[in-house]
């Protein structure tokens, strides 16, 4: 009985070790495609934020939008005090989704109908070191420029290809961002969440000066707004006075026009009389 | 041929269909034809070369829905493979040799050793007529897995005619 036992023993053993060498070349090949794209200090990161989630009220419990909309989110991601990739604005969403492909306008316009695979491309290029920082942050466009939403600082020695996912209780509540290795543009799937990241309550200096140039170019827009709108106003003014004069010259003309014709009727009617008093009276003047 | 040597060859049949399941079987390159550039430009995602894997696949067909064509995959190309090997090691370590049964399922299993080979040469063959010009590349995988298929039965072969030892 025990020498049966110990033989079924054996026989799983034996059975085993098959296993054991497939899972050897698993792991083998795990370790040779892994080699394939290694990250160092010289691995460049290409990074898109691809989703971010935001809460119904700022922190003030105050709506987002004057007139009630959700807010209009865009994203800024900054790196060694430089703005290296701007967003499109993603028009009233509480959750709001970016591609790392985005056509512009004004792209085609300015490159005369011509764009490139490299004109079109919305990421960020970060590369990986053990002491940087980059952040991202969240702002809502308004008629008078940008309010900051919320952000997160990240270390760069945290980037790995993936889905890099944080979440907080602030207004910024969840930001995704995708990263891959050399430009490539397949969204991750694995998404992980990473260490020594630190939430923004207010905008870095970098971003700070962005939201001034927003609030400039906001500035001239409504400058240039307000500009066409007076010259609208003007144009109009002055076509109502002329349109008075005309109708002034015109009524005058008619008003003539009307008296002459009065004189005329007047003079051929009396006329008209006095040769018939003359046939029905003869020898009368 | 001594049964310690087959030993060893079965030993790496293991090694080379474990590497099978994990690396890419085959690349993709698609194309499409002359208007290639511009949907590079509209979706370049989808323009990317992907690369195929067997345990990957079967995943993703399985969280697709497509829980038959899965199972059928898994069957053929990950499930009986592993047990034939186990089985010729088994057959090769024994004194007695494998049970009646277990022979015979042996036996069954070996007709089918070809069919993930043939099934792939027919989807890059399919690939390869696909208007657009995309483009097919067979990879590491591919290899792996033929070169341990081809090598099983080399094994099996082989084990019939070696000796038993005592």
């Amino acid at each position: 009985m025990e020498r049966e036992n110990k033989a079924k023993k054996n026989l799983w053993v034996i059975a085993g070790i098959p296993l054991g060498l497939i899972s050897l070349g698993i792991l083998i090949s795990f370790f040779f495609q892994n080699e394939q794209v290694p990250i160092n200090n010289e691995s460049i990161f290409s990074l898109w934020v691809r989703e971010a989630e935001i809460s119904p009220t700022e922190e003030n419990k105050n709506r987002w939008d004057k007139d009630g909309s959700a807010p209009d989110p865009g994203a800024l991601v900054t790196w060694q005090d430089q703005v290296v990739l701007e967003t499109v604005v993603a028009k009233d969403s509480l959750i709001a989704r970016w591609d790392p492909v985005a056509i512009s306008v004004g792209d085609v316009v300015l490159n005369k109908g011509g764009i490139s695979t490299s004109s079109v491309k919305r990421i960020a290029r970060i590369r990986n070191t053990d002491s940087g920082h980059f952040s991202v942050a969240l702002f809502d466009e308004d008629i008078l420029g940008r309010d900051f939403i919320g952000g997160w600082t990240i270390p760069t020695s945290e980037l790995r290809p993936g889905l890099l996912e944080l979440r907080s209780d602030k207004p910024l509540r969840r930001i995704t961002l995708a990263v891959t290795i050399d430009d490539n543009l397949d969204l991750p799937v694995e998404s992980y969440m990473p260490k020594g990241a630190i939430y923004l309550d207010n905008p870095p200096k970098v971003m700070m000066e962005t939201m001034e140039r927003w609030a400039e170019e906001a500035k001239e827009k409504i400058g240039k707004l307000g500009e066409t709108v007076g010259k609208g106003i003007d144009r109009l003014g002055k076509g109502v006075g002329e349109g008075i004069e005309k109708l002034e010259d015109r009524v005058g003309k008619e008003k003539d026009r009307l008296k002459k014709t009065f004189e005329e009727t007047k003079e051929k009617a009396g006329n008209k009389i006095r040769e018939s008093l003359g046939k029905l009276l003869p020898g009368q003047e | 041929m001594t049964r310690p040597i087959i030993l060893c060859l079965i030993g790496v049949c293991c090694i080379l269909f474990g590497s099978a399941v994990v690396l890419p079987i085959f690349t993709l390159e698609p194309k499409a034809g002359e208007w290639t550039p511009l949907v590079q430009i509209i979706s370049p995602s989808d323009m990317q070369v992907k690369a195929m894997r067997l345990l990957e696949g079967v995943l993703i067909l399985w969280k697709e829905e497509e829980k038959i064509l899965a199972l059928l995959i898994a069957l053929f190309s990950l499930i009986l493979p592993t047990m034939k090997l186990i089985m010729l090691w088994m057959e090769g370590l024994l004194t007695e040799g494998l049970p009646k049964k277990w022979a015979l399922f042996l036996r069954a299993v070996s007709r089918y050793a070809m069919l993930e080979v043939f099934l792939v040469a027919l989807t890059v063959l399919l690939i390869k007529e696909m208007p657009g010009g995309s483009r097919v590349t067979l990879q590491a995988g591919f290899y792996t897995f033929s070169a341990s298929v081809l090598l099983s039965l080399l094994a099996a072969h082989w084990m019939e005619r070696a000796p038993r030892q005592n």
